[in-house]
């Protein structure tokens, strides 16, 4: 299992534990290597990187699971903005590439992140353009059929 | 005092999560959602505490931090950085300009209240604190030098305000007194022997009863090092000698958050302010006097009181700020509906005739004048 599986791992479990009292699992069956085009329904946060790591970070949400999280952080509303949301989702972008990035850089890959993006459709196609590393990881909250996906298309500057 | 503690984070989500976490203290609480607005909401609300977010647009948090240390107004405000990203690189960058304490995301409510606790005072909604509120209530200083001379100086400088100055030149005798008494704020000299004053400090920390006293380090401008130690383990401030008065009470005043406002804003009766400005503002002072004029005139016009005399009778020199202050405060009569007087020294009359903005201005000779008839 690549290193950069492993950190996603840990930072998505923490974000969701720490920040809105949500456990999740990993679900192992999933493939560790991706195949793009990922086509995703629901609501995705990206944050780039650059440096001695390059791409992207993509964290996928349904959007039942959207809700759930921003009930747990904000308190409950049914009429909760999408605006509202999409700052959750950003934040926690930011929040687990940032726990990459920091892992990525004590093994010697230092770089920059970029302010989080979050895109809604039904479907998103994620594609990538160039880079050797397509990873993903889908994570599934106890207890209900939520679903998280992450997705990193990277290249290692090795 | 309620501490003021100022949020700088361009998340909404982390707004709301530092409010919930704050909610059971008696705090008040200020948003900003990049540096740039921090920055102007620091410089107005003079806050107790800093939470700032590393990465936002328009200004991130190392440039707005840099900006901060580099203010004199706001340099000594406390910081604690928030940050996604734990490496040790970025720790230690942000660790070079002057940051108190920093958090990594994602963090624990408890987490947070713990690391502000050891900065600002922390008392739960309604209990009260029982420390001085005012500039007008008794409070304690003490203050650690050998030298009998520079205790001395501390005691003229603040000998205006309802202050008590405890002095000693023992490290030793300070923790006991510090214990004792739970002085409302501590100056101690860098300069004593054998780091004394790093070691008090120290322990003065790690005391639950002493930890949130505000600790001034006091030594000479040139004397660089020590300064740096002392603000890199989280000294209130540094004051250096020879001691400015007007610094030294400011800065005071602000690390106790005290209400200043009973200074420059003073009822004369029932029904009439006087506004009173001292004889030298200083950059300094004129950002408190500004702080004080909305919130005292607001609080004019919800009791019923409708006359103002500003009283610049003390001063004899204007400058264009000086000029801009007393505009200020015309200004927020005329919105709020509030009749106003201006009296000044037969210089500031002479002055005010040569700006543009005050030549036409009725300046009363005195206080007593501007109130006859009033």
């Amino acid at each position: 299992m690549h290193d950069i599986t492993l950190f996603v791992r840990g930072a998505v479990r923490e974000v969701f534990s720490t920040m809105a009292s949500i456990d999740i699992t990993c679900n192992e069956e999933f493939p560790e290597i991706a195949t793009p085009p990922f086509t995703a329904d629901g609501i995705v946060g990206s944050v780039s990187v650059t440096g001695k790591l390059n791409g992207v970070v993509y964290l996928v949400f349904s959007a039942s699971l959207v809700k759930k999280v921003c009930n747990s952080i904000l308190g409950d509303d049914p009429a909760r903005s999408s605006q509202e949301e999409n700052d959750v989702i950003g934040e926690f972008t930011n929040m687990v590439t940032g726990n990459l990035k920091s892992k990525m850089a004590d093994k010697g890959f230092n770089c920059k992140l970029s302010i989080p993006t979050v895109l809604r459709g039904n479907p998103i196609t994620i594609d990538v353009a160039e880079g050797n590393l397509s990873l993903s990881n889908q994570f599934i909250v106890d207890g209900t059929q939520d679903i998280i996906s992450t997705l990193v298309f990277a290249k290692l500057d090795e | 005092m309620t501490p003021k503690i100022l949020s700088v984070d361009d998340s909404k989500m982390i707004h709301m999560v530092i409010g919930k976490a704050f909610k059971p203290y008696d705090v008040q609480l200020f948003y900003a959602t990049n540096g740039v607005e921090g920055l102007a909401v620091a410089t107005r609300e003079n806050p107790n505490l800093i939470i700032l977010d590393v990465t936002m647009p328009v200004m991130d948090g190392v440039e707005t931090l840099t900006k901060l240390k580099s203010d004199p107004l706001l340099k000594d405000i406390p910081v604690i950085m928030l940050t996604a990203e734990a490496g040790r690189e970025n720790v230690v960058k942000i660790a070079r300009i002057g940051v108190r304490d920093y958090m990594i995301k994602p963090f624990k409510e408890e987490a947070l209240i713990e690391k502000a606790g050891r900065i600002v005072d922390l008392q739960a909604k309604g209990s009260g604190s029982g420390k001085a509120k005012s500039i007008t209530d008794p409070a304690t200083i003490l203050v650690v030098d050998d030298k009998q001379a520079i205790i001395q100086q501390v005691q003229e400088a603040i000998a205006e305000y309802p202050w008590t100055v405890i002095g000693t030149a023992q490290c030793g005798e300070a923790i006991d007194i510090s214990s004792r008494e739970n002085p409302d704020a501590v100056l101690v000299s860098l300069s004593l022997p054998d780091r004394a004053a790093f070691n008090f400090f120290q322990m003065i920390r790690a005391n639950p009863k002493t930890k949130s006293i505000p600790v001034f380090g006091m030594c000479i401008k040139t004397a660089l090092e020590e300064q740096a130690q002392a603000q890199s383990i989280g000294f209130t401030g540094i004051i250096t000698k020879p001691i400015d008065p007007s610094d030294l009470n400011f800065r005071l005043t602000k690390a106790m958050s005290l209400d200043t406002s009973a200074k420059y804003f003073k009822m004369d009766g029932p029904t009439l302010m006087i506004s009173r400005m001292p004889n030298s503002i200083s950059d300094i002072i004129a950002n408190e006097i500004n702080s004080h004029i909305k919130p005292k005139t607001q609080e004019m016009v919800e009791s019923g009181v409708a006359k103002m005399i500003i009283d610049m009778t003390e001063l004899t020199k204007i400058e264009m700020g000086t000029i801009k202050l007393m505009l200020t405060i015309m200004q927020n009569c005329v919105d709020l509906s509030i009749k106003y007087r201006v009296a000044g020294s037969p210089e500031f009359i002479a002055q005010a005739k040569t700006f543009a903005e005050t030549k036409d201005l009725v300046i009363y000779a005195s206080r007593e004048a501007a109130k006859e008839g009033f």
